[in-house]
């Protein structure tokens, strides 16, 4: 069993261990400057159009972001406690939890759409489609641009993140994983974690401005 | 025992270890496409990458000399300016992504640092297959993208052009960020691998500098890649859909998209430029038989051009528009990197002094290498000062600058590197002869190219021009002159690789006399590189240890 | 099992701190402190990612590698960030072109544009 999880190429698992979790920081560092352009780009435009922006961010539905930074954390949460329950050998127990973490990942997905609906409603759509009678300036404009691809790509990641976590969690199910050997379900751990620090940091910005 | 590791030819079968007796080499060990395609070894993957930068080293040098055979006449000569501007972007696009960037880092890098480290793979073998194929398929698209007719806003898709062109710049961008997916993963795969599968005994000291090299390149590669992929991605999601986040008509700024692009894209010299540089500091020592002046020199350097490189992107940029506080603060921060990088050529020039110097194809790249990039590297001061850069942006200085670094450094570190590394990448010599006439060759071709584009500059003639005023003609006919004096020297390097490859005599083990770990392995290594994980005694330029010593201090087990 | 229960409490603990911290944020974004609210907020959004990275991604467990690399992540987006904003910040004239975009009012857009202008009077005033 033991010899079997150990590649060719590494001298012993400890090595692989590290190595590859080691790979997934990397890995989720790079990620994060995928995110790092458009926050370069909402520095630039919040100096620009510094008013706007605030304005345009208190339309935002504070309640919405709030309870989904909630969500999230709580979720967050769960994952950790998947971690710390498999890495004491309760498969089950961690493959419940981290159910428990996709529907907390699907809630948010859906009041998530609901905002993305009532924006669209409205005509707060990105680009060139803006048309909110209410917030016409260019900087509102730029601002929920940013807004859409700023959540458009986080979405993309708690997808992700789900698929990941869900793979994982069937194979808490079928106990392929023990108090040993459950790297897999840290891996994917991290990455949920990830995707719960961008969205920390998105929420002061694009939910938290009151005018 | 003191031999298991080298299994020199010109030793008796009995001097090799016994574990390891008439182990197949990597290249005979298992036959069949089959065998290539789904291969996990980091030497066969390093080979089939070499096929493919070589055939995009071809490809981008073709539109080149078709580039320079139209501006040998003020008027229209050879093609059409809509097909002129088509085919510099190409040509841009083909060279930066898909021949310097993979170039030494996923050749050279995937095959020689598994060895140096005392490795039997890099750290994830099936990530590694998963770049090569990545890779292919971004070019594919990218040429896909070529074949549909091209795109004409140059290599650097600066916005609102980039976002109004009708031509087909969403396959070109998309192709570009998958390439960008591939050396993501590779750069992953080489940090993991230097952190995690270091032989024991290898402490970071005794790490092979074009190890450090290859380990800061990574660096750049992870950091910068992603802003990168954003940044074109927002510039071809605009085609399909309109988010306008550079429109002016909107609110936008097309000079933030210069940000994001000089974010990545000035690092990215650095990703071309570092490997090259780890190249030049082994072959220099090795053809001298000598430690390096200052191995911490060089390998602090190395990080530190890393690191200072993220923060000179602003220097693209002194005339775009960009406040004078910030082209302030961009100059000055520039001006760090001529420090490390000085600090190397020193550190180079100082280890030949009192060296026993080897006269060679390589040792020749080596000091070419050596005058060509103190040569770019000196302009490129010159044009990281905001007073002169506002004289030279845009005209043909800075295309002869920036070919300085990425030909005359880059393509002439490539071209050491496939000498020096050529025995143990396939067990045989190539002719030395011809090699030097090669180098020479280049080297000529290179400078006549590209000097002349200096007096260019300087005069006023702006890059990417069609058409010119006769005046300049004769120092543009040079320099088309130039460009086919390279073009040939190329040719006949390439054809002399491929003799020596079907001919060429065959390799012992350690036919330099290096020092340096790879070389301590056989001629041509087996599948996974050691039967038994090495034991590093020494550092890998001691070349005050007798050549037993040597080979002894690097022992299995 | 006892090391188990251990780290369970720490996951609660470090959960509730999230939570606070969450609270405190929304509670803070409602007392109209201006522009220092924003940094506030991410202030304390900081708080919460580094528990989150020290607790829950066990950074604290591993090897001092993994904090490297977080580290470079946060160094490189934060030296993009400020200076683009640099940039923008210091120019004399922050505002492309003045098209409108919208026609159904003018008012606002002008208003808009108008504490640009003079944000931008401002910053030129200062040099």
């Amino acid at each position: 069993m033991r010899a079997s999880r150990l590649a060719e190429h590494f001298e012993d698992l400890e090595k692989q261990t590290h190595a590859a979790r080691l790979g997934m920081w990397i890995f989720l560092g790079s990620e994060t400057l995928l995110f790092g352009a458009l926050f370069g780009l909402y520095g630039a435009y919040r100096t620009m159009y510094p008013q706007a922006f605030v304005e345009a961010a208190a339309h935002n539905a504070v309640w919405l972001g709030t309870i989904n930074t909630l969500v999230l954390i709580t979720s967050s949460f769960t994952v950790a406690l998947a971690v710390g329950a498999i890495r004491a050998g309760a498969g089950k127990r961690a493959g419940w939890l981290l159910v428990l973490s996709l529907v907390l990942g699907g809630v948010f997905l859906g009041l998530k759409g609901h905002e993305y609906a009532d924006h669209i409603h409205h005509g707060i759509l990105p680009g060139s489609a803006y048309h909110f009678g209410a917030l016409p300036s260019m900087g509102a404009n730029r601002f929920f641009t940013l807004y859409y691809l700023l959540t458009g790509l986080h979405a993309f990641h708690v997808i992700a993140g789900m698929i990941f976590l869900g793979v994982v969690a069937v194979g808490c199910f079928r106990a392929r994983y023990d108090a040993e050997d459950h790297l897999p379900v840290e891996l994917g751990g991290l990455y949920w974690h990830l995707v719960d620090i961008l969205w920390i940091f998105l929420w002061p910005l694009l939910y938290l401005s009151r005018s | 025992m003191s031999h298991a590791l080298t299994g020199d030819a010109d030793l008796p079968q009995e001097a090799v270890g016994p574990q390891e007796t008439h182990e197949v080499d990597y290249l005979r060990a298992e036959g069949g496409v089959r065998s290539w395609l789904l291969t996990t070894d980091h030497k066969r993957i390093g080979l089939m990458f070499y096929g493919l930068v070589v055939l995009f080293l071809i490809l981008g040098g073709l539109f080149a000399m078709v580039l320079r055979a139209e501006l040998i006449t003020p008027e229209p000569t050879l093609i059409e300016a809509d097909t002129y501007n088509r085919m510099f972007t190409l040509h841009g696009v083909i060279m930066v992504w898909m021949f310097m960037i993979p170039s030494i880092p996923n050749v050279f890098g995937n095959f020689v640092l598994p060895l140096m480290l005392g490795a039997k793979d890099l750290a994830f073998p099936r990530l590694n297959l998963l770049s090569l194929y990545v890779f292919a398929l971004g070019s594919v698209v990218t040429l896909g993208g070529a074949a549909l007719g091209g795109t004409d806003t140059g290599w650097t898709f600066y916005a609102p052009y980039s976002t109004s062109t009708s031509t087909a710049v969403v396959p070109v961008v998309a192709g570009i960020f998958i390439l960008g997916v591939s050396s993501i993963m590779t750069g992953l795969n080489f940090i993991v691998t230097t952190h995690t599968m270091r032989a024991r005994g290898m402490s970071w000291t005794r790490v092979p500098l074009f190890v450090w090299a290859i380990y800061a390149t990574s660096v750049i590669i992870l950091f910068a890649t992603p802003v990168l992929g954003m940044s074109i991605t927002l510039v071809g999601i605009d085609h399909v859909y309109h988010f306008g986040i550079f429109d002016p008509r909107l609110g936008g700024d097309p000079v933030l998209f210069q940000h994001l692009f000089w974010f990545y894209s000035h690092p990215a010299v650095y990703i071309m430029i570092l490997p090259a540089m780890g190249v030049i500091s082994e072959v220099v020592c090795t053809f001298t038989h000598k430690p390096p002046a200052s191995y911490k020199a060089i390998f602090i350097s190395s990080l530190g051009i890393a690191f200072v490189g993220f923060f000179t992107w602003g220097h693209h940029m002194f005339v775009a528009g960009m406040s004078t506080f910030d082209a302030g603060v961009f100059g000055i921060l520039s001006m760090f990197v001529a420090i490390f990088s000085a600090i190397k050529v020193f550190t180079w020039v100082a280890t030949m002094h009192r060296g026993s110097i080897q006269f060679s194809t390589p040792m020749l790249y080596f000091l070419s290498f050596l005058f060509l990039f103190v040569f770019g590297g000196m302009t490129g001061v010159a044009v990281a000062t905001q007073s002169l850069d506002v004289h030279w942006h845009d005209t043909y200085f800075v295309v002869a600058h920036f070919h300085f670094i990425m030909v005359g450094a880059t393509l002439t570190g490539f071209l050491a590197a496939a000498h020096y590394w050529f025995p143990k990448m396939f067990g045989c010599l190539y002719s030395e002869r011809v090699g030097m006439i090669g180098a020479t060759g280049v080297f000529c071709g290179f400078f006549l190219t590209f000097f002349p584009q200096f007096l260019l500059g300087n005069a006023g003639m702006p890059r990417r021009y069609y058409a010119y005023p006769e005046r300049f003609q004769w120092l543009n006919a040079l320099s088309s002159g130039g460009a086919f004096l390279l073009g040939g020297a190329l040719l006949l390097t390439l054809v002399n690789l491929l003799v020596a490859l079907k001919r060429g005599r065959r390799a012992d083990g350690n036919p330099w006399t290096s020092r340096s770990f790879e070389w301590m392995t056989p001629t041509l290594p087996p599948k996974h590189n050691f039967a038994v994980p090495p034991r590093i005694g020494r550092g890998p330029y001691d070349y005050h240890l007798t050549e037993e010593e040597a080979h002894a201090r690097v022992s299995p087990g | 099992m006892n090391h188990k229960h251990g780290s369970t409490r720490r996951y609660v603990t470090v959960y509730l701190a999230l939570v606070g911290l969450t609270a405190l944020s929304f509670g803070l974004s409602w007392l109209h402190l201006g522009t220092v609210d924003t940094v506030i907020a991410l202030l304390i959004a900081v708080v919460k990612s580094t528990l989150v990275v020290l607790f829950f991604m066990h950074l604290l467990e591993h090897r001092t590698v993994s904090g490297l690399v977080l580290g470079c992540t946060v160094f490189f987006i934060a030296l993009l960030t400020s200076l683009m904003a640099a940039d923008v910040a210091t120019r004399i004239n922050s505002t492309p072109a003045p098209f409108v975009i919208t026609g159904e009012s003018e008012g606002g857009s002008e208003s808009a544009r108008e504490s640009v202008r003079s944000r931008a009077g401002e910053s030129a005033g200062k040099r």
